[in-house]
């Protein structure tokens, strides 16, 4: 056989090879699975990419948001990135409230969620034919017991200098995920935030009425987690009633969180005022 | 009708009163008082207590925040040395029997053994009273006591929030930096933290 033939199979294979990752997209946890995808085909300098971690759970198992409530804490990410290329923050899909047995209220994810995350190329970042994406998460997956748990999971993408492409493959994950994010709070609502002693009062003027709302905290020790949310239905909107955390111990300048009205999410950063009158 | 009124309003003022739960301890308010049994068969009472610090420690041996703590010889480490100083230190355990992390007396002390463990004394507490009693959700969770009864600390046993062992060496510990502070006649810099581990298992 030709030597040159020999090698360049040789060389074909080695670079086969070099397109695979390190640890495979999707790995074990407990009691689930976590996948690792790309909504681009490629990364490019000067632009960003956005990486999706979805999560299954098996029935009853829950993870954590970013506050994760009484109890448990949210999953950890480790990166390790091609040179020049950084990860943004997690963009995290509206959680559920998890009442627990003993009394206790956590924040966060069953059946399944993905969270959503930039990695932003910078000048340094140079094309390569392949390059590792690597993660690894470390969580607490919960039922009435927790679990922890590692996953390594990588992607190999090519980095190149156009635009990256979006990948069909994921196309319908991202949208899914996209639709589940908190949004901005839509123009011509406001939401005012006043502290009254023993709680927070929370004011919003939407334009309808409502009496399906609820406020996560992003913050932990800032809201009593178990305690309910009464809901004050008013012509335009509603005022919800925010118990305090036991844990604060000073008045907060401002409140950031989650509105959940009507089933979707919205997010709040509003600064807190003395409560005027009563 | 009219002298009724004041009465009625006063006698249904403390029906509501009786009703409400009771509010939550915080740290500056006085320590509730307790009785608390322990695996070494000894009763232990707060009030007898005065003049001395105490530590609580929410214990669940199966929940992984806590086997963080255990396993590592963190726990055990900071048991040994503060109780060398003279403070009291309670593990406290909370379990409801048949949940997760009830133990007998004879299992706990069997655990202590095998783990090195150092308390002064670990108190069972399966029906939940001293846990609801201190509001305590999580195991670990860590209350300190000073020595005229008042709520000095409560919250995380330290600042990383994880069921990592090796998150131990870089996090500030709160219990041991509460500890160190009161003992000198300082103030408590970092007096309620949320605390970080699995939720008690009252049920």
């Amino acid at each position: 056989m030709n030597l040159t033939r020999i090698v360049l199979a040789a060389s074909l294979t080695l670079s086969a090879s070099a397109y695979a990752a390190t640890a495979p997209a999707t790995a074990p946890m407990p009691h689930g699975t976590v996948t690792l995808i790309s909504e681009t085909t490629s990364l490019a300098p000067q632009h960003e990419t956005w990486l999706g971690l979805h999560f299954t759970l098996e029935p009853g198992w829950h993870t954590y948001w970013t506050n994760p409530g009484d109890s448990g804490t949210p999953p950890h990410l480790t990166w390790k990135l091609p040179a020049g290329f950084e990860a943004g923050a997690i963009s995290w899909p509206l959680p559920e409230r998890l009442p627990l047995a003993g009394g206790l209220t956590d924040y966060g994810y069953q059946k399944d969620v993905t969270l959503l995350v930039p990695i932003k190329g910078g000048t340094t970042a140079s094309p390569a034919s392949s390059a590792e994406v690597d993660l690894q998460i470390s969580i607490v997956v919960c039922r009435d017991l927790c679990i922890p748990g590692k996953a390594q999971v990588a992607l190999a993408l090519p980095v190149r200098a156009a635009p990256p492409a979006p990948s069909s493959a994921s196309a319908a994950l991202f949208a899914s995920a996209r639709s589940r994010l908190p949004q901005p709070l839509p123009a011509g609502w406001t939401v005012r935030v006043s502290d009254s002693k023993n709680d927070f009062l929370l004011a919003a003027d939407i334009g309808k009425q409502t009496s399906q709302a609820f406020f996560f905290p992003q913050d932990e020790s800032q809201i009593a987690n178990s305690a309910s949310q009464p809901v004050e239905a008013s012509p335009k909107g509603f005022r919800l009633r925010l118990k305090k955390s036991d844990e604060l111990l000073k008045p907060i300048a401002r409140l950031r969180g989650v509105l959940q009205v009507d089933g979707k999410g919205y997010l709040v950063d509003a600064p807190v005022t003395p409560a005027t009158g009563r | 009708m009219k002298r009724l009124l004041p009465h009625l309003l006063i006698a249904i003022f403390a029906l509501v009163m009786l009703a409400a739960p009771a509010l939550a301890v915080r740290v500056g308010d006085a320590a509730p008082n307790f009785t608390g049994t322990a695996s070494n068969g000894q009763t232990y009472k707060l009030s007898d207590l005065k003049g001395k610090f105490v530590v609580l420690e929410w214990h669940n041996n199966g929940c992984p925040y806590t086997i963080k703590h255990y396993q590592s010889g963190n726990m055990q480490r900071l048991q040994k040395e503060w109780t060398a100083k003279g403070i009291m230190w309670f593990t406290v355990i909370s379990s409801a029997p048949g949940q997760q992390g009830y133990v007998t007396a004879a299992q706990e002390n069997d655990y202590m053994k095998r783990m090195n463990a150092a308390p002064t004394a670990a108190l069972l507490d399966p029906n939940g009273q001293l846990g609801h009693l201190y509001d305590a959700k999580t195991t670990p969770q860590m209350i300190l006591i000073s020595p005229d009864g008042k709520l000095l600390y409560d919250g995380a046993i330290d600042s990383k929030p994880s069921a990592d062992m090796s998150d131990i060496r870089g996090a500030k510990n709160y219990i041991e930096q509460a500890l160190t502070e009161a003992t000198s006649g300082k103030a408590v810099s970092q007096a309620a933290t949320r605390p970080y581990g699995c939720d008690v298992k009252y049920r």
